[in-house]
């Protein structure tokens, strides 16, 4: 007689996971089973506990035999809805949380909060909603793949539900308009802030916004780098795809222009002082000043770095 | 031509067991034809050249039985209680579905090799 200990407890570990019903009947089966593999073994010349030992781990993990029995899934989400899953989920996340997110950064300005405790306000709200959504879509669909609803897809394909965007060529009209917007931009700034100043010294001549000194080296390098940038963007129309190097040449001009514009306002030299000092009797509007340069620098920072890797994606998906 | 590419072991298992896959459940009707109960079917058909393991097997006999391919009964005449499954009347008319498709299945493979050969 061999020691039982050993294989009733696998057999208890197999059949804790069946219906009630099934369970003397596959625990009785299996004990006979798992004996003739035994005597076997000890026929074979085997020491008693080591053919016990064998026997069970030929059988393997009681979990994945009780699966076998019960024919449960071994996969939270099988193949069948995978794809349904998958495009439920994009669909949900690429509608809810910008709408989350511009619900927020509204409310948040609303109420009178700083530029900074309204983006870190904004992202860490906007990733859990994300997580929740994606915990509750993945319940949903694991609870189908259980209930067996799961042998076909939820939504059944069609030659109709084949996206429209491949015909169209990747590059369109739009990036011209950006190029020429942003020099057009510049321009009107540069002249609005001496033709209709906000504010004008003891003379009546204009105190231009922007400091002085940038007109010795610093606008007339950005005036450059956006007229190179006009140049890109009509360069790029007329190949109507992207390529590798129009990936590295929109990075250079995009951390051209970005880079120093960056340090320019965190280091407050876009501002004229003769301009600050015409506000300093009313010191909401200097702090306000100071929250929008930081605000202004994260969104110059975020823009350049996505038009960046968006550049290298398409180059990626041009190649294809 | 003859393209001698090494092929990895484990790239090769795979394909062999996605072969076999489909084969257990004819092998198994076939074979219990004769009464049996799981470990002896086991050895049977090792001894008879299907590869199968006993944790593939045992789930599979519960649930052809559910499905009426197989009766079963309880024999406990010996020392040891057994469950013996034979193959049903279903059984038998889908084991020779099977095999004729297995057959066909071979025949075409045949012609191909042949095929290819000439």
């Amino acid at each position: 007689m061999t020691t039982p200990t050993l294989t009733e407890r696998y057999i208890a570990a197999v059949v804790r996971r069946l219906p009630e019903k099934g369970r003397s009947d596959v625990a009785s089966e299996l004990r006979a089973s798992i004996a003739d593999d035994i005597e076997a073994r000890l026929a074979d010349g085997t020491d008693p506990q080591i053919a016990e030992r064998d026997a069970l781990i030929e059988l393997g993990d009681p979990d994945r035999l009780a699966a076998g029995f019960a024919g449960t899934p071994l996969q939270l989400i099988g193949p069948a809805v995978y794809l349904d899953w998958r495009r439920l989920l994009t669909v949900l996340l690429s509608i809810v949380l910008p709408i989350v997110a511009g619900a927020l950064i509204i409310a948040q300005a609303l109420a009178g909060a700083g530029p900074v405790d309204i983006v870190l306000g904004t992202m860490g709200t906007v990733v859990s909603v994300g997580i929740a959504m994606a915990f509750w879509v993945t319940v949903v669909f694991a609870i189908i793949e259980r209930t067996g609803a799961a042998d076909r897809p939820l939504v059944s394909w069609s030659p109709d539900s084949l996206p429209a965007t491949t015909a169209k060529p990747q590059v369109g009209v739009d990036v011209l308009v950006g190029g020429v917007l942003g020099l057009l931009l510049l321009v009107a700034g540069l002249v609005s802030q001496s033709v209709f100043p906000a504010f004008r010294d003891a003379e009546g001549t204009a105190i231009p916004f922007l400091a002085p000194e940038l007109w010795s080296w610093w606008i007339p390098y950005f005036i450059v780098v956006l007229v190179a940038e006009l140049v890109f963007a009509i360069v790029l129309y007329r190949r109507r795809s992207w390529s590798l190097g129009l990936a590295v040449g929109n990075i250079v001009l995009t951390l051209a222009f970005a880079v120093p514009m960056i340090v320019l306002v965190l280091s407050d030299s876009i501002v004229n002082p003769a301009f600050s000092a015409q506000l300093a009797d009313v010191p909401e509007l200097i702090e306000l000043g100071g929250q929008a340069m930081v605000v202004t620098a994260i969104a110059v920072a975020a823009i350049s770095l996505w038009e960046c890797i968006d550049g290298v994606l398409k180059a990626a998906r041009a190649r294809r | 031509m003859n393209d001698t590419t090494p092929v990895p072991a484990t790239l090769d298992a795979g394909h062999l067991q996605e072969l076999r896959r489909g084969t257990v459940v004819l092998a198994s009707l076939l074979a219990l034809r004769t009464p049996g109960y799981g470990y002896a079917l086991l050895e049977h058909l090792a001894d008879a050249g299907v590869d199968v393991d006993a944790n593939t097997l045992y789930p599979l006999l519960r649930r052809l039985e559910s499905q009426g391919l197989l009766t079963s009964e309880w024999n406990t005449d010996e020392s040891r209680p057994r469950k013996f499954y034979r193959t049903s009347a279903a059984g038998e008319s889908l084991a020779g579905r099977l095999l004729d498709e297995s057959r066909r299945i071979t025949d075409a493979l045949v012609r191909l090799s042949e095929g290819e050969a000439s």
